[in-house]
């Protein structure tokens, strides 16, 4: 391997986000020594274990020996990247990234995820803010293709390329780099649903009607192409007149509807709440979490031979040589 | 129509054969139908039989169908003659979208169709109730829009136009389940419906991007295909968001929505590509360069991945879910 990625071999991950645990075992698989930071390390242990568990068995090679579930750091080397997986909350991010420098040799990595909030912003009260890079994710963390990169013009290009590499070489990712303040997965999601919400608070549709339009069209192509690339499959002309007539006519609200802001203050905040758009039953979360790590297996080897097979050969990051 | 539908007692006519319009020829000849296919544009009539019969074998490749497909051919016919559709329940309407032309093809139509028949158009960019002005008896007439490949999803939106009557719509809405579709219906018209709407205010923001330069054509491919392409096919994008939590996009919603683009002109890049008549991989002109020999690797993939996610699909389909989730 590398010599100037070998200094990442110990990874820190902090946060309590939802993907915590599936990245966790992503970077397990890689070969990485991986310490994750809880407010419950028990629970968070149980659930990565449990992803572990459902992994098919050639990925088990690595083992969980190299998995540290702490409630405070126990920091005996100078780990040299540390990646934060927190709800979308400035002053919570900002705490993370203040306790990690407390620890942090100036040379480490931080990569915080952030969808709406400006690079910058986090960077603001760093002691190093050269050395902080957005890093989002897609859930489940380990079965997933998807990473972006956020680098502004204050962060350090060789640190970003360095963690570029290691996603590509260990991480069974295959990352972009948005040079920006922000990145452009979220716009392009809020893009959608706001043209969603426009649909519903004007009758047009329903919740359960999107869904469906969703995975009934969209399901049945994205994962074999982007937008773009499908315009060209399907005749890119065709969509350029569609567009002379539906774009003036698409929604343009510049806030969130009023419905969707007293759902969230009534504490229908989804699944785990057991509401949110639909109602849940009690123990429905956990099969949908079983389900999507079971159809997350399937779609992965869909991504793998399309549109063209792709070898991503996973060596491990410990193989030394 | 409360009696059990049987779809080959229901002759159903398509007119127009392009790439959308023989596909959805082939999905209502492995529903069961007697199919008459009508050709407007001569060049439509090139290779169609060969064309249908592919996409046939295809059907019988992912399990679609269990007869052979000469089978299924025997219920087709093809010709440039209206006077075919007479005996035609329902007519399918799939050429260009261009209002004068569909309104000479709905003449063509209903000077030798029943008064009773039903008349819908796959049109995923005129409105409804704009259409329905050209049809004598407008109560008549819906949209129908198909996904490509029509033989191989589940979606379909029927949409009713202000003079559509209710039942017929209700009616179709019952005859498209027999079609292997979860369809929705739509009682209240809008241009481009639902999936195409969601699909185009994507399309508006990616091209935003790409023109600051905030992001290549490559990057934003991957972005919407690595993340929405990874849970679509289980999820809609409001289970996607219960699952993951609301409060989180709560946040990025509000910050995020006075940014997003509201630019109501074609994208620069789009207009030079209909000006080329660029047609992506079928003519090597579109949003990516494309090698000689090049199209035919992406049609294959596509026609590969077209039927495995089927079958993905369908194991995932509303009910399938239902079941698992027991």
């Amino acid at each position: 391997m590398n010599d100037h990625l070998s200094s990442m071999e110990e990874v820190l991950l902090t946060g309590d986000h939802l993907s915590v645990y599936g990245l966790a075992v992503c970077l397990l698989q890689a070969g990485h020594k991986v310490q994750v930071k809880s407010a419950d390390p028990v629970t968070s242990g149980k659930q990565i274990i449990r992803c572990w568990e459902e992994l098919p068995d050639e990925g088990n090679s690595a083992g969980l020996d190299d998995l540290r579930v702490v409630s405070s750091w126990q920091i005996q080397s100078s780990p040299a990247l540390a990646i934060i997986l927190s709800p979308e909350d400035l002053a919570i991010k900002q705490s993370h990234i203040a306790e990690l420098e407390e620890l942090l040799s100036a040379g480490a990595v931080i990569g915080v995820n952030t969808e709406s909030f400006a690079l910058s912003e986090l960077q603001a009260n760093a002691a190093h803010p050269e050395r902080i890079l957005g890093m989002n994710w897609v859930e489940p963390a380990h079965s997933t293709l998807f990473l972006e990169l956020i680098r502004n013009e204050t962060t350090r290009e060789d640190m970003t390329d360095r963690v570029a590499e290691l996603a590509r070489q260990y991480w069974y990712k295959d990352p972009y780099v948005i040079r920006s303040d922000y990145g452009i997965r979220m716009p392009l999601l809020a893009a959608l649903v706001r043209e969603a919400f426009h649909l519903i608070e004007n009758g047009y549709a329903s919740v359960e009607d999107i869904d469906r339009a969703c995975r009934n069209d969209a399901g049945y192509y994205l994962t074999f192409a982007g937008n773009l690339r499908y315009m060209d499959l399907m005749g890119t002309n065709a969509y350029g007149m569609v567009m002379k007539e539906l774009n003036p006519e698409l929604g343009t609200e510049s806030s969130v509807p009023e419905s969707f802001i007293k759902l969230v203050g009534e504490g229908r905040t989804g699944m785990a709440a057991g509401k949110g758009f639909y109602a849940y039953e009690s123990g429905e979360k956990a099969k949908w979490e079983k389900l999507l790590r079971e159809f997350s297996v399937e779609i992965k080897d869909l991504f793998e031979r399309y549109p063209f097979p792709v070898h991503r050969k996973t060596p491990q990051f410990s193989d030394k040589g | 129509m409360e009696k059990k539908l049987l779809t080959h007692e229901i002759p159903v006519g398509v007119v127009g054969l392009g790439l959308m319009g023989s596909s959805i020829v082939a999905a209502l000849l492995v529903a069961g139908h007697p199919v008459k296919a009508i050709a407007p544009v001569q060049s439509d009539l090139l290779n169609i039989h060969d064309r249908i019969k592919s996409q046939l074998l295809l059907c019988k490749d992912a399990g679609l169908i269990s007869d052979e497909a000469h089978t299924y051919l025997n219920r087709l016919d093809i010709s440039d003659d209206y006077t075919q559709l007479a005996p035609c329940a329902l007519v399918l309407e799939c050429v260009i979208e261009d209002p004068e032309i569909k309104k000479a093809v709905y003449l063509k139509i209903t000077r030798v169709v029943g008064s009773d028949t039903v008349l819908a158009s796959n049109t995923s960019a005129i409105p409804i109730s704009q259409l329905q002005q050209f049809v004598e008896r407008p109560e008549r007439f819906l949209g129908i829009h198909w996904a490509e490949p029509a033989f191989m999803t589940r979606f379909l939106e029927i949409t009713c136009g202000q003079q559509t009557d209710p039942d017929l719509a209700n009616r179709i809405y019952r005859l498209a389940h027999h079609w292997g579709k979860e369809p929705t219906l739509l009682r209240k018209d809008i241009r481009g419906f639902i999936t195409n709407r969601l699909m185009y205010a994507v399309y508006r923001e990616i091209f935003s991007m790409l023109n600051k330069g905030t992001a290549t054509a490559e990057d934003l491919d991957k972005s919407f295909r690595y993340d929405a392409g990874s849970w679509m096919t289980l999820m809609g994008v409001f289970r996607r968001m219960d699952y993951l939590g609301l409060d989180d996009f709560k946040t990025a919603f509000e910050r995020i929505f006075p940014r997003l683009d509201n630019s109501t002109d074609v994208p620069p890049v789009m207009e030079e590509i209909v000006r080329r008549d660029g047609r992506g991989i079928h003519n090597g002109t579109g949003l990516y360069p494309y090698k000689e020999g090049e199209a035919l690797k992406w049609d294959r993939a596509f026609s590969q991945f077209s039927s495995e996610i089927h079958e993905l699909a369908t194991r995932y389909s509303a009910d399938a879910i239902a079941e698992k989730l027991k």
